[in-house]
This record gives C-alpha cells, sequence and structure tokens, in this order.
C-alpha cells in the first residue's frame, strides 16, 4: 500500500515539474509547482517525516509561493514568447530525463551502506526539535542570522533613493 | 464501524463530518447570523419561509443555483473556474486532523476526528493558510480592476496577520508541550484553560484570526458595499462557494480555538468530567453515551465562539486599510513576540521549580 | 522502508534534473525562481530520503535550514524582480545585460 502511495506521489510530482517548465504561463506554472510540493510532502510524510511534511506545506506552500504568486500579480505577468531554440529543448527534456533515470538506476547503488533501526519517535517535533535546538544549534542560529539578513535587505531594496538618504 | 481505523469508517468519518460542517453548521450558521444581525439592530429578520424563516438558507440556495452562471469576457478561463475550488478544499481538509469529542475504549479516551496526528495544530494552520491562493487567483482571472485591487489588499491582509496568528499559537504548543490537539486538551485539564494561563495569547489569536476569516471589522477583502472585492465578477454557484468556505473557515478557527484555549470537550475550568461523575454518581467516562456528551459539550463552546464572531461583526464599524495594516505589523505582532517571550520564561520557571 | 533508497534518490535526481533544466530553457525572471525552487526541493527530498534509510536525524535539521533559507531567497529575490521591473519594464533575463560579462 505504502509502496502504491510513494510511486502514485512520485509520478505526480514528476509531471506536475515537467509542467512547470513546458507551460509558458508564469501563474499556471507556480500553481503546478504547488501541485508539486504538495506531492512531495506527501512523500515526506510517507517517508516518516510528518513534521517536514507540514513544514513543507506551511512554508513553501503558504508563504513561499503565495508571494511568488502575489508579485506575479503585482506585476501582472505575460505569457512568454517562446523562440524556436527553447521550444525544442523543452521538449528534448521529456527525453533527456528518462535516460538520465536509467542511468542513475545503474550506477546508484547504496547495498555497502549499514541501514540502522529507526527509533519509535524518529522525525516527530518531538525527535526533530531535540536534535535540531542539541546537536546542530549552530546550523539553527545561522539560518536565523541568514533571516534577519535577508530582512534587512529586503527593507533597503525596497526603499526608494529619496527616502534613503 | 463509525470509529474504526479501516477504510470504511475512514470514508464514513469523512463523509459524515464534511455534511454535518456543510449541512448543519455552515447552514445555521448562516441563518444565526441573519437573526443575530436582525436582533442587534431591532428588526425581525428571516420570518417568511418555514417556521421562523428557518428555510431561509435552503431558499438562497436555490436561487444561487438558478442564478445564471456569468463569465465576464476576457477571463483566464480555466484560473477563473478553478479559484472557487481552491477556496473550498483547504476549508474542508482543514477540519481533518480536527478532534471534536472523545469516546472510551477498553478504558482509553480515544479523541473522535477524521485523522488522528501528531502535528494535528500544525496541519490545520497550514492547510487554512492555503485559503489565500483562491483570493489572488480569483482577483487576477477575473480580468478586471477592482477585483485584483480586491485581491491585492486581501492576500497582502492575510498574509500579514498569518504572523500574529502562528506566534500567539506558539505560546499555547510550549505551554502544553505538545502539537498533538488531544494532548493540548489534556494538559488544560490538569492544569488549567489557557484562556486562563494565557489571555493575552487568546486575545491575539482571536484578532487574527477575524482577519484570517475576512470578517468585520477586517472584512477588506469583500467589503460589499463601498470598496469592491476579490469575487465581484462571480456569481451563481461559484460565488456561493466563496460565501461558503468562508463560513466553513470560521467553524474550522472557532474549534481551533475551542481546543487550544477553552479546554475541547472538557466540562469547565477546574471542573472536569471525572469530578462531574464523582458529585452525580454516575460514571460518565466509562458510559458509551460519553461520545455523544462530549460533542455535545464542544458544540455548546463551538457555538459561543461562532456567536462571538457575528456579534463582533453587528457592532464594530471597518477598519481603513492603512489602519488595518498599522494595527497588524506595528501592533499585534511586537505583542504576540513579547506574549511568547514572557510564555517561554513561565514554561521555564515552572520546569525549573 | 519499503521502497528501495535507490528510487527516492532516482526520484529526486529527475526532480532536480527538470529544475536546472527549466533554469537555462526559461526567460522569464520568475520562472526561473520557480525552478531554483524546486531544485532545492529535490535536494530536500534527497536529504530526507537518506535520513529515513540511515535514522540519522540530520537530514531533517538540513532540510528546516533549506526551507528557512528559500525563505529568505525568496524574499531578497522577489523584491529584487519588483526594483527590476520598475527600472526595465521587463521580466526577461535577456535584458539584464549591462555588466557585459
Amino acid at each position: 500500500m505504502i509502496e502504491n502511495l510513494f510511486y502514485g506521489f512520485a509520478s505526480l510530482a514528476v509531471i506536475f515539474a515537467y509542467m512547470v517548465i513546458l507551460i509558458r504561463n508564469p501563474i499556471h506554472s507556480g500553481l503546478s509547482l504547488i501541485g508539486s510540493f504538495f506531492c512531495v510532502s506527501a512523500l515526506f510524510v510517507l517517508m516518516k517525516a510528518p513534521f517536514l511534511g507540514v513544514i513543507q506545506i506551511l512554508i513553501y506552500t503558504g508563504a513561499i509561493l503565495v508571494l511568488f504568486l502575489y508579485v506575479m500579480m503585482l506585476l501582472n505577468v505575460k505569457e512568454e514568447e517562446e523562440t524556436t531554440w527553447q521550444m525544442v529543448s523543452k521538449y528534448f527534456t521529456l527525453v533527456l530525463v528518462p535516460v538520465g533515470m536509467f542511468f542513475s538506476f545503474k550506477v546508484l547503488n547504496f547495498k555497502r551502506l549499514a541501514a540502522r533501526e529507526l527509533s519509535e519517535d524518529f522525525g516527530s517535533v518531538f525527535s526533530v526539535g531535540e536534535s535540531l535546538l542539541g546537536s546542530y544549534v549552530f546550523v539553527f542560529e545561522l539560518a536565523s542570522v541568514v533571516l534577519l539578513a535577508a530582512m534587512i535587505g529586503v527593507v533597503v531594496l525596497t526603499k526608494r533613493k529619496e527616502e534613503l538618504d | 464501524m463509525f470509529f474504526e481505523s479501516n477504510w470504511t469508517g475512514a470514508l464514513l468519518r469523512i463523509a459524515v463530518t464534511t455534511g454535518f460542517i456543510f449541512g448543519v453548521l455552515v447552514y445555521f450558521l448562516v441563518y444565526a447570523e441573519r437573526k443575530v444581525s436582525a436582533f442587534i439592530q431591532d428588526r425581525v429578520g428571516p420570518n417568511r419561509v418555514g417556521p421562523l424563516g428557518l428555510l431561509q438558507g435552503l431558499a438562497d440556495g436555490i436561487k444561487f443555483v438558478f442564478k445564471e452562471d456569468l463569465r465576464p469576457s476576457g477571463v483566464s478561463k480555466f484560473l477563473y473556474a478553478f479559484a472557487p475550488y481552491a477556496a473550498v478544499f483547504p476549508a474542508i481538509l482543514a477540519f481533518a486532523a480536527v478532534p471534536y469529542g472523545v469516546r472510551e475504549v477498553n478504558g482509553v479516551l480515544v479523541p473522535l476526528a477524521i485523522a488522528n496526528i501528531d502535528v494535528g495544530v500544525l496541519f490545520t494552520i497550514s492547510v487554512s493558510s492555503l485559503g489565500v491562493f483562491s483570493i489572488i487567483l480569483a482577483g487576477w482571472a477575473s480580468n478586471s480592476k477592482y477585483p485584483i485591487l480586491g485581491g491585492l489588499r486581501a492576500a497582502a491582509q492575510v498574509i500579514s496577520y498569518e504572523i500574529p496568528l502562528g506566534l500567539s499559537i506558539m505560546s499555547v504548543l510550549l505551554l502544553a508541550g505538545s502539537t498533538d490537539f488531544s494532548q493540548i486538551v489534556a494538559t488544560q485539564r490538569e492544569s488549567a484553560w489557557f484562556i486562563l494561563l494565557c489571555p493575552m495569547g487568546f486575545l491575539l489569536f482571536m484578532i487574527s484570526v477575524f482577519a484570517e476569516t475576512n470578517r468585520l471589522p477586517f472584512d477588506m477583502p469583500e467589503g460589499e458595499t463601498e470598496i469592491i472585492g476579490f469575487h465581484s465578477e462571480y456569481s451563481s454557484l461559484k460565488f456561493a462557494m466563496f460565501f461558503m468556505a468562508e463560513y466553513a473557515n470560521m467553524v474550522t478557527v472557532s474549534c481551533v480555538g475551542v481546543l487550544l484555549f477553552l479546554g475541547g470537550w472538557e466540562l469547565l475550568p477546574f471542573v472536569s468530567w471525572q469530578d462531574l461523575s464523582g458529585a452525580v454518581g454516575i460514571d460518565i467516562l466509562g458510559h458509551p453515551i460519553l461520545w455523544f456528551v462530549t460533542v455535545l459539550w464542544f458544540l455548546v463552546k463551538l457555538s459561543f465562539l461562532l456567536f462571538l464572531f457575528i456579534w463582533v461583526r453587528w457592532t464594530l464599524p471597518r477598519f481603513r486599510y492603512d489602519q488595518l495594516m498599522r494595527l497588524g505589523w506595528k501592533r499585534l505582532i511586537p505583542w504576540s513576540l513579547f506574549n511568547l517571550v514572557v510564555t517561554m520564561i513561565v514554561v521555564i520557571w515552572m520546569a525549573k521549580s | 522502508m519499503l521502497v528501495p533508497l535507490t528510487h527516492m534518490m532516482t526520484l529526486s535526481f529527475v526532480l532536480f534534473s527538470i529544475g536546472v533544466a527549466g533554469v537555462f530553457i526559461r526567460k522569464d525572471v520568475l520562472t526561473v525562481f520557480l525552478c531554483v525552487e524546486l531544485i532545492l526541493n529535490a535536494a530536500n527530498l534527497a536529504f530526507v530520503a537518506v535520513a529515513n534509510a540511515f535514522g540519522d536525524e540530520f537530514g531533517h535539521v538540513a532540510v528546516v535550514t533549506i526551507i528557512a533559507i528559500a525563505a529568505a531567497e525568496a524574499a531578497v529575490g522577489l523584491s529584487i524582480v519588483i526594483k527590476l521591473h520598475s527600472d526595465k519594464k521587463s521580466m526577461k533575463l535577456s535584458s539584464l545585460n549591462e555588466l557585459r560579462g
């Protein structure tokens, strides 16, 4: 059952991802990206990471992609005109990616790496939070610095010139 | 059958819960809105269709179905048709993780919900925040100037008020030490209701959800009389879908409010069902009717919060847009951060002592 | 885990390649951004897959960090796009050729 769900969501994610690059209208691209992210978050839940699955919806789709669509609406983006080169190359990816997939099936081999047993609460909010604020607290703090820098950067970027002086 | 954790049970739960929300709760909420508003404005309200005007909602529904489904020229066809579904889908899905009562199985209390997941709070908040897509898409797809302005306003409002909402919920999660709704209710039974422990969090939560669900005094997205909202180009069933999604969202956030701050299905502050069984002499916790009693009590609390929504709507005037943004960013966010920090200090202090 | 790690890594690889192809093919700034998000998400998938296979929670921590950084990147990137639109009145990447690099 879980296997079937995995392959179903995986193929949906790939189809939506293809639509992102095949469709010319940026808003439709954005919507298919939302579909792809939904499938990936379902995959997270299947891979015993429910917290990440929810965070994916909360931040990626609920915040980042909302911002993207908001900016698209604000700037009233038009459909992109396509050159022949773009047309050819985007359909070429439809061929190229399965070929790469075939080779990755052949090449990738994780048999030598030893798998460990998953603990009972692996991937729960509690255990992820504990490692986030325990062994990896430096990464966590660094991310907060990045966010603060981005916040200041955005405020400076969106100010008009006369306001800055 | 209904409560079993197999496919039939799950499908039955989904069907019954969704049917109950849309068929009963939303229906009576619309009716209550009209009756309460009539009472506040010293009118009679709907009284023509059926006894006490109870069938008015049905008549309105039939009117919506038979109206002409207009599509303005030059709209983006797919997105114009898709936007109402983008409003209804999160409104239904958000309820999937909300528990609404308990029942007793072999001496253990099991919460009643479509799905009991341990990230329930996060799931509900994240899914209900997806409703903003419908606002953006409806505004953009209508190919008209007023809806796009209304859509921009509404989207900015909903995104802004999500921050104080998340921060005020976080203070509750800190107090309970869990993201599971039933665990949060259990913590409230053992300590006290979080509205007493954290009244400021409740206030911030309520203000933010008023803005999130586009209710007065923050109904900028609609503002049907003066400023025109994002769904002005919609008619007939498509408009009805936006309308129902708004009321369903109200029900969902009120459920979250009841569970996080008002003790869920617990009896009263400091008085649990256990105490009541002791006083009355009937073992309520072990009684087979327990699920009915708890669901009913949950509905009583829910209707109190929903009444609050209606009461505020017909009492307060609307904010101006810049006032609303100033309130969100310069008042609510700093205050909710302050609330969060104070809660953190209290939690750490309690853990130490 | 029932699904072999190879399959999950292949899925991650496929999503990654589609994202990279999109960055090269599309000319619209915003769509290129969307493709970058797709790439980041493919990386997240690989992290979670490995974390799940080896029972190590570093993968989850990495994903949380990546999501935070993606949020920062989106905010800065979008404000640059808005500036660009008001300066150039165009959303095409080919209009950004002043440095002649």
